[in-house]
């Protein structure tokens, strides 16, 4: 076992270095190296001493989780009653929500007035959450060495270079016009029904994805660089900061807002929802879309 | 354990199943992936549970209508909606962020067993 | 309203929106917008302190929209917020203008965009604490929990190697179990309630104590929200992850992520047993006995896993196991004095800490980048300042006269003293004891660090295998920066008195 564990340190460290130079070669290579090395540790892992350790351990897992299941529930089952309609959760709360949410908000999708207007606060936290998730990732996974604009030459013919798959690309070709038509209908829909920025960005994150596996990340690289997703993500997270900056002043004191609130049910209402919903659905499109592109090639 | 109860609150008590199954996953279980997979399990949980409050019986969802306004007490609260749209984003976040990690510790360590990585990585210390 | 009351909110959104600016930004231009933004938060709370005592204002509420309390969402601050909110965007900024910070530490691949995005995560974790200081809403609260947690994660991750991956993971782990035991909470209390703000839940809670219904669930709901918070702040049996978190990164992300991140989440335990649940019901569900006894093993335990370890920075880490514990002991003796000695503690640990990271990594370059305690002999005698800021830091800690370690440790022993015998006597032996394990272990460390150099300098050279060394940074403002750290160490002890009465007149508005 010790043995085993030396040269799985001697290869990590002699791949440690090819790692951050990304020949895409290298990949493939390292997927076998993991492969014959994981064979390599159950034939001489398959001793009684490891099964047993292996049982103890499932063992210890199975009772913890019971503890923790019925510690729980001897505190859950206390609650007051599923589905009543007398739980202290309706209370003044949810009723102004429900009530008078149409005439303060203008959003006939009342979640929308909640989660935009009632309690918006909360939601630009939400956003920055994603926001932070994004460059976290971007700082874990981002290869190359900032040329922003253009594939590095190595990266062109990267693991997704397969052969064009036609049914892809004819799929993707039908598909994702009507994905990203989709999407852009849930963001802006969102105050009018059920919706909105995050449902419909993450729709068009996937059209995104779909079209970047169809045509190949140089294709896509054209319109949808790492310089627009900076620009985009900016856009979207500062025009969210400072709208609510505004909002929040002029609630806090006392002044007049400005921003129209138009006739609940027309598609320009609600005031700062639409324009909310939209900058939120960006944020959220450009984030999924980063994301698997990350994973997959270690740059957007 | 009161038994009635139970039959009760079956939703709230199967998130609670849920959560622990989740959380012992997410503690005990040395496979990076499965960690994952188990912390999905325990928000999932959660959202259930959060759902679940919101829940009363014959009230439809907090969007109303434009042409005949429906009083308030046709629909259930709109608060645990936003709560776990929210519980949602983050749990997004997180997963991304853990396997963007398992990622590159599984470049570096080639393997996915933590118990295994942290003895590699003492190792690579010393 | 005064113009003044907007200062908390301003700072909040600047955090947020310096975030996104910074992520576009080119390097350079993304450190000095952060580090100016940085600054000016802390000036801006200065002011807002200055006003609140002036004034001799209670605390106020700000409205986050245009509907008030219950509906919309509310900050709160009175003086001991507006205190906190000027210290910890300074500590942050001494922390990353002093310490090397993402230029050096950082190891391979590093490219300038790379840097604008950390640089944005720093803002996200300003705007985060700040929001734990103000917010008055818990699920507001939560979810600048989880920017805590991702940010701090990335600033732990950032030097990229095996042992920073490793840490991250184990640090991720934990604070995932913390966070989903948190969100469990929040969500069983928002069900027993049906409110988020922190003074109608107060109500709500209030209300069912006294007609004694759902007392289960409410103790369940107790232990929930502080042992997720416990192990998010690292509180003694959940510490497994400490030691590696906070010694794989750069020295600033270090100083960062061991005093800051672990204060904000033992800020919003402090709120929510204050303002949510109330001392009382604390004291009735026997959770500050629990916190004593986990405080005072881990001031035990800590110290001593800090004297066992050979390595610089791990020790350093331990040591904060011991801290917490100091902090956490506080907490337990109660609502009134117990809570004044504890945010003093909070105070004192986040600005030594921040000393001692960033100080000991300045040592550690000057020794050649080794990491084990024999390999730093004598690297005080060839930085003096960096050794003497690391040594008041390490009295700090111990609680030496002249600096705000000796205070603390006071109020604490005198707090003890008011409860019964057998809790004063265990509280009085352990800080006596732990005193003295700190001694050991800081004494020893200090000794090797000042003894005379046996050989010259290190050779230019470091060995093959390990990994690029700083290449001698030079960072002008390094030295300022770490004198304000130990300038606070030494105000903490020289104004004692007006930041207790600060502190008391900040808690009884809490």
């Amino acid at each position: 076992m010790k043995a085993d564990l030396d040269r799985d340190l001697v290869s990590s460290l002699d791949e440690a270095l090819p790692e951050e130079s990304h020949l895409d070669s290298g990949h493939l290579h390292r997927h076998d190296a993991g492969v014959a090395r994981q064979d390599r540790r159950l034939a001489a892992g398959e001793n009684r001493a490891a099964r047993v350790s292996l049982l103890v351990y499932r063992s210890i897992s199975v009772l913890a989780a019971l503890a923790v299941i019925l510690i729980l529930l001897w505190g859950v089952l206390d609650l007051p009653l599923f589905g009543r309609g007398n739980n202290p959760v309706e209370n003044e709360v949810s009723l102004r929500y429900l009530q008078s949410g149409l005439q303060e908000g203008g959003a006939v999708n009342l979640v929308a007035n909640m989660i935009l207007d009632y309690r918006a606060f909360d939601t630009l936290g939400e956003s920055n959450v994603l926001f932070a998730a994004c460059c976290t990732v971007i700082l874990l996974l981002r290869r190359i060495q900032d040329r922003e604009s253009a594939v590095s030459p190595l990266g062109e013919a990267s693991p997704s270079a397969l052969p064009e798959d036609p049914v892809l690309a004819l799929g993707a070709r039908v598909l994702c016009p009507v994905i990203l038509l989709f999407g852009i209908y849930i963001i802006l829909n969102g105050h009018l029904g059920p919706g909105g920025g995050f449902s419909g960005g993450a729709v068009m994150g996937a059209g995104l994805i779909l079209l970047r596996n169809a045509l190949g990340t140089e294709r896509i690289g054209r319109f949808f660089s790492y310089r627009t997703f900076r620009r985009a993500v900016f856009a979207a997270l500062s025009f969210y900061a400072l709208s609510k900056a505004w909002s929040f002043y002029t609630g806090a004191n006392r002044l007049p807002s400005f921003i129209p609130a138009g006739t609940p049910g027309a598609i320009l209402s609600a005031g700062l929802i639409l324009p909310l919903n939209i900058a939120v659905g960006l944020v959220v499109c450009c984030t999924m879309y980063g994301f698997f592109a990350l994973f997959e090639k270690g740059d957007i | 354990m009161d038994l009635q109860a139970l039959l009760d609150n079956r939703v709230e008590a199967a998130a609670i199943v849920l959560f622990g199954i989740g959380l012992t996953t997410l503690l005990l279980n040395r496979n990076l992936i499965r960690k994952i997979i188990g912390f999905s399990f325990m928000d999932s949980a959660v959202f259930l549970f959060l759902a679940s409050e919101g829940y009363i019986e014959g009230r439809t969802a907090p969007v109303q209508n434009i042409l005949s306004a429906r009083p308030a007490g046709a629909f259930v609260s709109p608060i645990p909606a936003g709560l776990v749209l929210t519980g949602i984003v983050v749990s997004v976040s997180v997963t991304a962020l853990m396997l963007a990690l398992t990622v590159r510790l599984y470049r570096h360590y080639h393997t996915l067993n933590l118990d295994e990585i942290l003895h590699l990585a003492r190792r690579e210390e010393e | 309203m005064p113009w003044w009351q907007n200062i908390p909110f301003l700072s909040l959104l600047l955090c947020l929106l310096s975030a996104a600016v910074c992520f576009v930004l080119p390097s350079r231009a993304s450190r000095i917008w952060s580090r100016s933004v940085l600054g000016l938060c802390a000036a801006g709370a200065a002011l807002l302190l200055f006003f609140l005592l002036r004034e001799n204002a209670g605390p106020f509420t700000y409205m986050m929209g245009h509907f008030p309390a219950p509906w919309g969402n509310e900050i709160r601050c009175g003086v001991l917020e507006a205190l906190l909110a000027a210290l910890f965007p300074l500590i942050m900024l001494c922390a990353l203008v002093s310490g090397s910070p993402w230029l050096s530490g950082a190891a391979r691949g590093v490219s300038s965009g790379r840097e604008s995005a950390c640089d944005a995560l720093c803002m996200l974790l300003s705007a985060a604490l700040l929001a734990q200081i103000y917010s008055n809403d818990l699920f507001t609260c939560y979810v600048f929990v989880e920017i805590m947690t991702l940010t701090a994660c990335a600033l732990i991750v950032f030097r990229g190697t095996g042992k920073a991956l490793a840490a991250a993971m184990r640090y991720m782990v934990m604070n995932l179990v913390g966070s989903g035991l948190f969100l469990l909470g929040v969500a069983l209390l928002y069900d027993l309630t049906g409110h988020l703000l922190m003074e109608y839940l107060h109500t709500s809670i209030r209300a069912l104590v006294l007609s004694g219904r759902h007392q289960r669930s409410l103790t369940l709901i107790l232990a929930l929200i502080t042992s997720g918070l416990g192990i998010k702040s690292a509180l003694f049996p959940f510490h497994s992850w400490v030691p590696d978190a906070y010694s794989s990164g750069v020295p600033s992300s270090n100083a960062i992520v061991s005093s800051l991140v672990s204060k904000g989440y033992i800020l919003l335990l402090m709120k929510i047993y204050a303002r949510v649940f109330g001392w009382d019901a604390v004291l009735a569900s026997r959770v500050d006995l629990v916190l004593l006894l986990f405080a005072m093993a881990g001031m035990i335990f800590g110290s001593l896993a800090a004297i066992r370890t050979r390595d610089f920075l791990r020790m350093t880490a331990w040591s904060s196991v011991a801290q917490i514990g100091y902090i956490y002991l506080g907490i337990g003796l109660g609502a009134g004095a117990g809570y004044q000695a504890a945010l003093f503690h909070l105070i004192v640990h986040a600005f030594s800490k921040a000393l001692l990271f960033l100080a000991g990594g300045h040592l550690q370059a000057a020794a050649g980048g080794a990491g084990d305690l024999e390999s730093l002999s004598g690297a005080a005698r060839r930085k003096p300042w960096a050794g003497g800021c690391w040594t008041l830091a390490a009295c700090a800690l111990t609680g030496l006269p002249f600096t705000g370690g000796l205070v603390s440790k006071l109020l604490l022993g005198q707090e003890a003293l008011r409860h019964s015998l057998p809790v004063a006597a265990a509280v009085l032996a352990v800080l006596a004891l732990s005193t003295l394990l700190n001694v050991l272990y800081f004494l020893r460390t200090a000794m090797i660090l000042w003894s005379p150099e046996k050989s010259p300098a290190p050779a230019a050279a470091p060995p093959m295998g390990s990994p690029p060394v700083t290449p001698a940074p030079r960072f002008p403002l390094s030295a300022p920066a770490l004198g304000l750290l130990a300038l606070g160490i030494l105000l903490t002890f020289l104004l004692a008195s007006p930041l207790l009465e600060a502190l008391e007149t900040g808690l009884i508005q809490f």
